[in-house]
């Protein structure tokens, strides 16, 4: 045996052991033994000192791993609304945030990343679908819209968090002019002002917020949708 | 299992159109009349949560960005993918179950209650979307809780107690060294008005004993001992964990691929011999016939070079471990299984003494057991 690296043969050899927990514990109990016999005495000092290289390892590892949980886990808890653990720890973790750029930028990239999922004052849409395919959509300021070239079938309109306020089915009695107003004249009254007068349809919801108007037409029918700020 | 009876808001409930109540009124049936089809609307067709600006997303797939979010970032320790994957399971459960009689466990009521508690009234589309940002906060909230509280489930340095208090439980973790009564006994004195009813009560607690006992809990580590202590955040090691670990084959591979770090002459031997001959020497050495001279002549080596890559004596020298045992070092500081049982035999406090007493003189007379 190579008696001034004895102890590498003896820890690779434990480390590939069924058990290397277990094996390593005995590795190092050989180790230790050989040491103490005059031959393996040098041998046994490169251990101590290949030993003080694995802990110099493992401590810049440890204080890099450290560092970067506890940024992470102060971003989690800022999160979470929870307190923010010991307040000085919290300062040693500022502390460290604020001593080196690359830990400043760690914990923006946390923060920005972990803001996406905030909930936002965003301003819900009004979406009009026709037999579940939506083909239309309206942002919920105080404004009225027509969607035009409506042909017959289930339309619903939803916010668009999915809260369905209106559905029902449009058939041509709704949609054509000729089906819904029999004998009145279908060229004068569908191009004057006069066809803005007779809706086939009208649903007030959510105490006039939205006004729902259904429109005949030549070929084809309108929905206006009127939101009330 | 037997289900809580699920029943249904009183009026015209066999006809009651689920997808036009409003958020409010459909999580005031889940939390009143455990209602299910309340709950199976809320997360098959509500769509109330936004995430960095894409189109809104159900429940379902706001919780899988965050966990993909999570993963993204990575933690450094322990198994994080593990750990996130829980936390993610908790905030389901915690939104979508509904108890059995037989079968207690999370109950979703009491995180919709508390939703329906910071509601104040209102109607309208901007009330709703007012609903669904709440709602949506109080989710991300709970994810995040839950992380830190998988995350701790991971750790080995704490463990769960149920503290039973005014004729109900509070569920907590505590780090292990706080044990049997003593763990009452603190509660009792740093816990001020426990309140087992209160749905967000779990966390308050939590909180406090978190900001007594911060887990892993950072100091400047030159300021400190580094041997393992009861805060010490060693990566789990448990029963049925410890796995193989083939030394000569991953220092090989990982001189491999540094090769571009190495020395000119060693560099010169390309990837593929340079790990043949890292395999070589770790092979001598095991069967027991390793001599410098003998592989330097096969590599091709000089004997300079040899020694100040992989020379066997190394510790009078001037030029310190030589590169292939600093490397081995490296990857051996990776492993949990070397480190846990170096801190049990007391390999680490001879080493610390010896870093403590520094010096060459040191090295040379080692410390015998």
């Amino acid at each position: 045996m190579n008696k001034d690296l004895y102890f590498l043969a003896i820890l690779a050899d434990a480390l590939k052991a069924p058990n290397p927990k277990e094996a390593l514990g005995g590795a190092i109990e050989e180790i230790r033994a050989l040491g103490q016999t005059p031959e393996y005495k040098r041998g046994f000092s490169q251990f101590q000192r290949f030993m003080e290289e694995v802990e110099k390892n493992w401590r810049s590892k440890k204080r890099e791993d450290i560092a970067f949980d506890q940024i992470r886990r102060l971003a989690l808890q800022m999160a979470a609304d929870l307190p923010e653990g010991d307040q000085s720890e919290t300062k040693v973790i500022l502390e460290l945030i604020r001593s080196e750029p690359r830990w400043q930028e760690e914990f923006q990239k946390i923060l920005k990343e972990m803001s996406k999922s905030k909930p936002t004052d965003r301003i819900p849409e009004i979406v009009l679908e026709r037999n579940g395919q939506r083909i239309a959509s309206i942002i919920c300021e105080e404004v009225t819209k027509e969607i035009k070239n409506l042909k017959p079938g289930i339309y619903t309109v939803k916010i668009d968090t999915g809260w369905v306020l209106w559905q029902e089915e449009l058939t041509e009695q709704d949609l054509l002019w000729r089906a819904a107003f029999q004998g009145e004249d279908l060229d004068l009254a569908a191009d004057s002002d006069e066809a803005q007068a007779h809706p086939t349809r009208q649903v007030s919801l959510l105490n006039d917020e939205v006004i729902i108007r259904v429109f005949p037409g030549a070929e084809s029918g309108c929905i206006e949708i009127s939101i009330k700020d | 299992m037997k289900l809580i009876a699920s029943t249904r808001p009183p009026g015209n409930s066999t006809e009651l159109q689920y997808h036009k109540l409003p958020l409010v009124q459909l999580i005031a049936a889940i939390v009143h009349y455990s209602d299910r089809f309340a709950l199976e609307e809320l997360h098959s067709n509500r769509t109330l949560f936004s995430y960095g600006g894409e189109p809104p997303l159900c429940f379902i797939d706001f919780l899988n960005k965050l966990r993909e979010s999570e993963i993204r970032m990575g933690w450094s320790t322990g198994n994080m993918v593990e750990t996130v994957d829980r936390a993610f399971d908790l905030t389901i459960d915690k939104f979508t179950r509904l108890p059995a009689e037989d079968d207690p466990g999370v109950d979703c009521r009491v995180y919709f209650k508390a939703f329906l508690d910071g509601m104040a009234g209102g109607r309208g589309i901007r009330n709703e979307a007012k609903a669904a940002a709440f709602l949506q906060g109080l989710v991300r909230r709970h994810f995040y809780f839950s992380l830190l509280e998988a995350e701790r489930k991971t750790n080995p340095f704490w463990s769960r107690y149920n503290w039973e208090v005014k004729g109900g439980t509070i569920c907590v973790w505590l780090p292990v060294w706080l044990k049997g009564r003593k763990r009452r006994e603190w509660l009792e004195k740093n816990i001020d008005f426990p309140n087992p009813e209160h749905p967000e009560e779990q966390q308050r607690v939590q909180g406090i004993i978190n900001q007594n006992f911060p887990k892993g809990g950072f100091v400047a580590i030159e300021e400190r001992g580094w041997i393992a202590d009861k805060q010490d955040h060693v990566t789990p090691s448990r029963e049925g964990e410890s796995q193989k670990f083939f030394l000569a084959e991953t220092v090989a591979e990982e001189k491999g691929r540094n090769i571009e770090e190495q020395r000119l002459a060693i560099k010169a031997l390309g990837e593929k011999k340079l790990k043949q001959l890292v395999l070589r020497i770790f092979n001598d050495l095991k069967n027991e016939r390793y001599k410098d001279m003998e592989v330097a002549r096969d590599f091709g080596l000089t004997k300079a070079t040899f020694s100040r890559f992989a020379g066997s004596k190394w510790l009078r020298g001037k030029t310190g471990i030589p590169d292939l045992w600093q490397n081995t070092a490296e990857v051996l500081s990776a492993n949990p299984d070397l480190k846990e049982i170096a801190i049990r035999t007391g390999v680490w406090k001879k080493v610390k003494a010896t870093l403590e007493k520094g010096g060459q003189d040191n090295r040379e007379e080692p410390a015998h057991e």
